[in-house]
């Protein structure tokens, strides 16, 4: 039969009731068939693209950059216990990966102080190794750097760069025992898929890492899931190294290789100026040599008012309840004060525990002032070792980070 | 007999058109994954540009449009939007900073004799102001509202 006559054949057909069964059954099976064919070859859906992904945040999230992508919290919507997908800060130095396929995606281990390079898949990783699930703080090494004077490059954080989410994963001890690795080993780093700004495939965007006893801490975790889901896209989706309490770009985004190095890790972005501050302190504005700059460790102290929003007014007399979070890097948060004269005096706020070291810390308190007129309510945090949060900047560095001024909101009494 | 034949034809024609469609779908999907955005450099003639301008502001990159915006936006916003200029704020030192570190890291271009010119627009319209050691809250008077208990 030739193609004319098949033609002449089918339109014969649609003017037929069984016909057009056949041609609406056809094409019900066509788009199916599609769809489960699109299904098996890219798996589920992963956002990728920038916009997209902003649509589906909270419409009050800070857009300090498109692309890169970066959105900052209002501190106000940091109220939750663990902080939901929609309401995370989003930290990019590069552009998103092209395509994720947990399937065929392979995690390979190796390094100057591997002596036989290893490679697991995510099923083997989820099935060899016992899971964990911590709440982690992770915060923007510059988070707090819109109050740098004289200003920095960068994006310019408010105080909203952070974020405590639940992740689930595997210990990066266990793996590295499985590994096995040799007793030279000073550092971790880690690769992502993420793209160059400049569209230049041989660059890698971002590659920083650890010294060997943050990485084998039982908190490190290589992560799979946040808030009980699949981890999404723009935060590291299938994988993510997920280390709670340092600056955040340590806890690489789409981890699909890690090396243990015998030296301290020099990556992207582990050299002066990026995530490094003076070894001491300067005069703000002044020059530092990159051999004068230290690599942040540990965070600082912190806590952010959550409730209620920067504004409110309340009445003589009335009782408002004030609350927040409390962090501090490495350490625990031992206590919480809150002022509504200007840091003249401090009542204790209550505390609680962190769920899991390396969490965030609830601190509530009920205020009341009697007097009329406009107050500013500080927040101040301790961390375990007796260090307080700063009521101005602390010390002035090139690209602004570690800002841990007390955060402070409005309050007018009528 | 005719039934039956015409039964098969539409049953091969439609294996055919699945067979098809996937194969199209995997292009499309190969396309996509290989899409790398390589962004033209070629400028646009200067009227296009100023036609978007409105209120001072050049509307698909939030750029003051005072003299020489345009330089910013064929040598800046081809790498990454405009919102990272117009949320900092520096000096010329500082502006010449950043594109030494952008040059040396980020595959960044010699702006040639453009420089002097950009770092002029970015220090005029993108400067900082001072703050002291810890600037007042600021809050709009409709930021204000009435908090119930």
């Amino acid at each position: 039969m030739s193609y004319k006559e098949r033609l002449i054949d089918l339109k014969s057909l649609i003017g037929t009731a069984p016909g057009l069964v056949l041609i609406f059954g056809g094409v019900t099976v066509l788009v199916s068939a599609g769809i489960i064919a699109s299904t098996l070859l890219i798996g589920p859906e992963q956002e990728l693209d920038e916009e997209k992904i902003i649509s589906k945040m909270h419409p009050e999230m800070i857009i300090h950059n498109r692309r890169p992508l970066n959105l900052e919290t209002p501190v106000h919507l940091l109220d939750d216990a663990v902080t939901p997908v929609d309401k995370m800060f989003i930290r990019n130095n590069g552009l998103m990966p092209t395509a994720l396929k947990a399937d065929d995606w392979k995690l390979v281990i190796d390094g100057e102080s591997v002596p036989t390079p290893k490679t697991y898949t995510i099923g083997e990783l989820k099935s060899k190794f016992k899971h964990h699930t911590y709440d982690l703080v992770l915060e923007c090494g510059g988070n707090g750097r819109s109050e740098s004077n004289p200003p920095a490059t960068g994006n310019q954080w408010g105080y909203g760069g952070v974020c405590c989410g639940r992740w689930t994963g595997v210990r990066l001890k266990d793996v590295l025992a499985d590994v096995g690795i040799k007793s030279d080993a000073v550092y971790i780093g880690y690769y992502g898929t993420d793209r160059h700004l400049s569209g230049d495939a041989s660059k890698v965007v971002i590659s920083r890492g650890v010294p060997m006893e943050k990485a084998l801490e039982d908190e490190t975790l290589i992560a799979f899931a946040l808030n009980g889901a699949d981890i999404p896209a723009v935060h590291g989706y299938p994988l993510r190294l997920v280390i709670g309490g340092w600056p955040a770009s340590v806890s690489g985004k789409w981890l699909h290789r890690l090396v243990v190095r015998n030296k301290i890790h020099d990556g992207p972005k582990m050299e002066a100026p990026s995530y490094r501050v003076p070894c001491y302190p300067i005069e703000p504005g002044a020059t530092v040599a990159d051999k004068d700059m230290c690599i942040i460790e540990s965070m600082p102290v912190k806590a952010i008012i959550t409730y209620p929003k920067t504004g409110a007014m309340v009445k003589e007399g009335q009782v408002f309840e004030v609350r927040g979070k409390s962090w501090a890097g490495d350490l625990s948060v031992k206590a919480v004060d809150i002022s509504t004269d200007y840091g003249k005096t401090w009542q204790a706020a209550k505390l609680d525990p962190p769920p899991n070291r390396l969490a965030w810390q609830r601190f509530s308190s009920k205020l009341k002032i009697d007097k009329k007129g406009y107050y500013e309510v500080w927040v101040r945090a301790t961390d375990s070792k007796g260090v307080m949060q700063p009521m101005v900047s602390p010390e002035w560095n090139p690209q602004g980070y570690l800002n841990n001024a007390t955060h402070r909101i409005a309050v007018k009494v009528n | 007999m005719w039934a039956d034949k015409q039964v098969r034809n539409i049953l091969l024609m439609m294996i055919f058109i699945t067979g098809l469609s996937i194969l199209v779908s995997v292009i499309s999907i190969n396309e996509e994954v290989n899409a790398v955005q390589y962004v033209s450099l070629t400028p646009e003639p200067e009227s296009s540009l100023l036609k978007e301008v409105q209120l001072g502001i050049h509307l698909p990159t939030g750029l003051i449009a005072e003299k020489d915006f345009e330089l910013i936006v064929y040598n800046c916003t081809s790498c990454h939007s405009a919102d990272l200029i117009i949320k900092n704020r520096l000096s010329a030192d500082g502006w010449l900073k950043a594109i030494r570190w952008m040059q040396e890291k980020q595959n960044l271009w010699d702006l040639g004799k453009n420089e002097e010119k950009i770092i002029a627009y970015l220090a005029k319209n993108y400067a900082p102001t001072a703050q002291g050691r810890r600037k007042n809250l600021s809050i709009q008077p409709t930021d204000w509202y009435e908090l119930k208990n």
